[in-house]
């Protein structure tokens, strides 16, 4: 199991080369990165580093593009020396596609961070890019037991955040300057802003909250931390835990700190969080239960609109008449209950249907309006259901 | 010859899948109970989605149903048989999102598939990854102009679909879990709680420039409160030009949880402007006139998003209600309708004296003044309440009334979203 950072200065490539098994260094020009900072020299000047200290630089193109933006992108790219990379990791399915015709020899890192939670669509990226992918960068929406058993089912090198800031939210709209420095905003192409967000729904909780020149980015309070918890994911193979600490840096460094972490998780330190100086969570390694409160939502009639759902209560006079709406030609001796929305089912009397214009009706037709005389609890919403074929 | 764009509306249920068709629209999007990206929806089940696609292939149109959910593994129960299930009721394509869906769809029917905006495609060599996976029309990103589909389309020979109308999303569709961890709700899923919608207290903790290499404002500024996530809403009526010009397929109208008011006049609008683009009488007037009624439903004020250029820093809807005003309200739904008399379903109180508007499918709008009201039961009535059903008498020259034909009123409160 190997670490992976982030860098940006020549104390953070010598930090990686001193932290236990640190073999991977992620590198964002401004460019293309969401949070890059690097020009191209300052980048040739650190790759060069690196390569002396035997660590692998990772190009991180993680911003999404329009075709206008990726074209000129890819136009600035082509004068880049792109093969001194390692690898280059991409979130833009276009920036992959762009690798692979272009530089089929440099490997290639996937991040589906934000959208393949299941073992499918992984397989299915996997075989779509064949060899030159060379690791997944899983989300930390999937569970331990899901990652285990990725790692073991699916042929892949696999990449997941250890710790470091949650990402919540992406734009590519410059959301802080226009609230909080207007004055600025049309000025300066390049302001980074930093602020906090908090609102009555996070009942108060401040989220980061980040502007840079490619957007606005908002983080959770508080950091993914599962560095106290790697054993299974080590024994399953896991290949990379990324260690970010980009936000924890005062100055222009990224991996302040890295040493001793590192270290302290080799020694299996129990204490390893408390070193943390952000609060923690594991919102999602033991289960993720997002999808449990869906069924909630829902009305209890609304599944029972099936073919035996013969109309529907739309408005009455209590005590006097019920007007309902036909869902489906029915027979009035297909009748049989009345569902209330509470979910009270009721059989339904044995009584006349009239139609619009007061005139008896045995067959009723689709989509037609008819009224009955009043049905003890009946109310708007409320389905007659019928034997049906 | 220029291609017409389909315009392809919202129907959160059936009676505004009938709605959309009947005002104008040539294809509607639906979800059913699993898959899709709205859990709070009702949705259609699937005897409705069954007589839901008969109505709309009778009319001549089509119906997509969305699958566009980023599934976890628990979640593909019941998918295999489901994909069978819409092919055998003839649905005309499925939308999706996640690569294990499309895989299962392919695996298990011979559904054309969409690609969901939910995917973020915004260029053309992402495109082409779709296109190689059996993808042949793609719901683009937001965030990518009119010019830009076209050279996509031009690159790939892809169909594009654009949203045109609706609410926005301040992020990058399928990039914003806030409500997976603020509500516990999967927002990939079905569960957003529109977060962007809230007032959030704002703290400026430092602003920089690189290029000035100094820091601008490092004063801690007092709390700002703003919406500053809260988009306004898209309005393309001006970029139908565009959409002929640059061959866009389809123009989407965003609002499955809106109302049957909303389905109508959207549909109606955009089918007057398209049809009067494609043969070239669309007028001045006829574009004054389909902004103005555009507006008679609830909506944040307007912008033309990203379809010309970048969304920029107009793009925040920053009034306190989450919704604005339009100028009218859905006062009601014709269900009958012969040649003496329109039976009409209330959303909102109807007094004799008030004027109503009535909307025929295509035919221009007809101010009613509502002199005579009775009960179904035959009663002489003065008020009529919400949610009540009454008769209203037809005269001679309003042949175009029919059902399904929306009723409106004036809106002289603030109107919320049905």
């Amino acid at each position: 199991m190997k670490f992976s950072t982030f860098v940006k200065t020549p104390l953070d490539i010598k930090r990686c080369e001193d932290a236990p098994n640190v073999k991977e260094v992620l590198i964002e020009p401004a460019l293309i990165a969401q949070q890059g900072e690097l020009s191209k020299a300052e980048i040739e000047s650190l790759i060069s580093l690196v390569h002396e200290r035997s660590l692998k630089p990772v190009l991180v193109w993680d911003i999404l593009m329009t075709e206008s933006s990726f074209c000129n992108i890819c136009n600035d790219l082509r004068r880049w020396s792109l093969d001194r990379f390692g690898a280059i990791r991409v979130k833009d399915l276009g920036a992959a596609e762009w690798i692979m015709s272009n530089y089929p020899d440099i490997p290639l890192q996937l991040s589906l961070e934000g959208n393949s939670h299941n073992v499918d669509s992984i397989r299915g990226w996997v075989e779509y890019y064949g060899n030159q992918l060379e690791k997944i960068v899983l989300s930390i929406e999937l569970p331990e037991k899901k990652l285990i058993q990725y790692c073991k089912e699916v042929p892949m090198k696999f990449e997941i955040l250890g710790a470091g800031p949650i990402l919540i939210f992406y734009s590519p709209r410059h959301l802080l300057s226009r609230v909080l420095a207007p004055e600025d905003e049309d000025s300066n192409s390049d302001l980074w802003m930093y602020a906090t967000s908090s609102s009555e729904e996070s009942q108060g909780r401040e989220f980061m909250t980040k502007q840079t020149p490619h957007g606005t980015l908002m983080f959770l309070d508080k950091d993914q931390f599962i560095l106290d918890k790697l054993e299974n994911l080590e024994a399953a193979g896991i290949d990379t835990v990324r260690i970010d600490l980009r936000h924890l840096s005062e100055n222009r460094d990224a991996a302040n700190g890295i040493e001793e972490i590192c270290q302290r998780i080799q020694e299996k330190d129990p204490s390893v969080r408390k070193w943390w100086p952000r609060k923690t969570l594991t919102p999602f390694f033991r289960t993720n239960a997002t999808s449990k409160q869906f069924k909630r939502l829902k009305s209890k009639l609304h599944v029972l609109r099936d073919e035996s759902c013969l109309a529907q209560v739309i408005s009455g006079e209590s005590g006097k008449f019920l007007t309902l709406y036909s869902l489906r030609e029915f027979d009035t001796t297909q009748k049989k209950s009345i569902v209330l929305p509470s979910g009270e089912e009721l059989n339904f009397p044995d009584i006349a249907f009239k139609d619009s214009r007061g005139k008896a009706v045995q067959l009723c037709e689709a989509d037609s309006v008819l009224i009955t005389p009043w049905v003890r609890k009946a109310c708007n919403g409320a389905l007659i259901k019928g034997v049906v074929d | 010859m220029m291609l017409k764009p389909e315009i392809l509306a919202p129907a959160g249920n059936l009676e505004r899948l009938r709605v959309a068709v009947l005002y104008g629209a040539d294809a509607v999007y639906v979800g059913g109970q699993k898959y899709g990206l709205r859990a709070r929806a009702d949705n259609f089940t699937d005897a409705e989605l069954g007589r839901g696609v008969h109505f709309a292939h009778r009319h001549g149109a089509k119906v997509y149903v969305t699958l566009n959910a980023f599934l976890h593994d628990e979640d593909f129960a019941g998918l295999p048989a489901y994909c069978k299930f819409l092919e055998s009721i003839e649905v005309d394509a499925v939308i999706a999102s996640d690569l294990g869906v499309i895989r299962c769809i392919k695996k298990h029917s011979d559904l054309k598939i969409h690609l969901s905006t939910q995917q973020s495609c915004l260029n053309s060599y992402s495109a082409k990854v779709w296109k190689s996976l059996g993808i042949r029309r793609i719901v683009l990103g937001r965030e990518a102009s009119v010019i830009e589909a076209g050279q996509i389309i031009d690159k790939t020979g892809l169909e594009i679909e654009m949203f045109v109308h609706g609410a926005m999303c301040m992020s990058y569709s399928g990039n914003c879990t806030i409500s997976n961890y603020t509500a516990g709700r999967d927002s990939n899923r079905g569960g957003c709680i529109h977060s962007c919608r809230f007032e959030y207290d704002q703290q400026l903790e430092k602003a920089t420039s690189k290029n000035t290499l100094h820091v601008i404002n490092n004063n801690k500024a007092n709390t700002i409160q703003s919406n500053f996530m809260s988009s306004k809403d898209l309005m393309g009526l001006e970029q139908v030009p565009d959409f002929f010009k640059y061959g866009i397929h389809s123009l989407k109208i965003e609002g499955r949880m809106k109302s049957a008011f909303y389905v109508a006049t959207t549909c109606k609008v955009y089918r007057r402007m398209v049809d009067a683009y494609a043969d070239s009488s669309l007028t001045e007037k006829i574009f004054l006139d389909s902004r103005e009624e555009i507006s008679t439903i609830p909506h944040r004020d307007f912008i033309s998003g990203s379809l010309q250029e970048p969304a920029g820093k107009d793009s925040v809807y920053t009034q306190e209600n989450t919704v604005g005003n339009g100028t009218h309200k859905y006062h009601g739904l014709v269900l009958e309708s012969d040649s003496k008399r329109m039976v009409v379903r209330l959303f909102a109180p109807l007094t004799v004296g008030d004027t109503i508007d009535l909307l025929p499918f295509t035919a221009d709008t007809i101010p009613y003044k509502v002199e005579t009201l009775t009960s179904l039961t035959g009663e002489a009535m003065i008020v009529a309440k919400q949610e009540s059903v009454v008769c209203i008498p037809k005269p001679d020259h309003f042949e175009a009334v029919a059902a399904f034909n929306i009723v409106r009123s004036k809106n002289l409160e603030v109107c919320h979203e049905v």
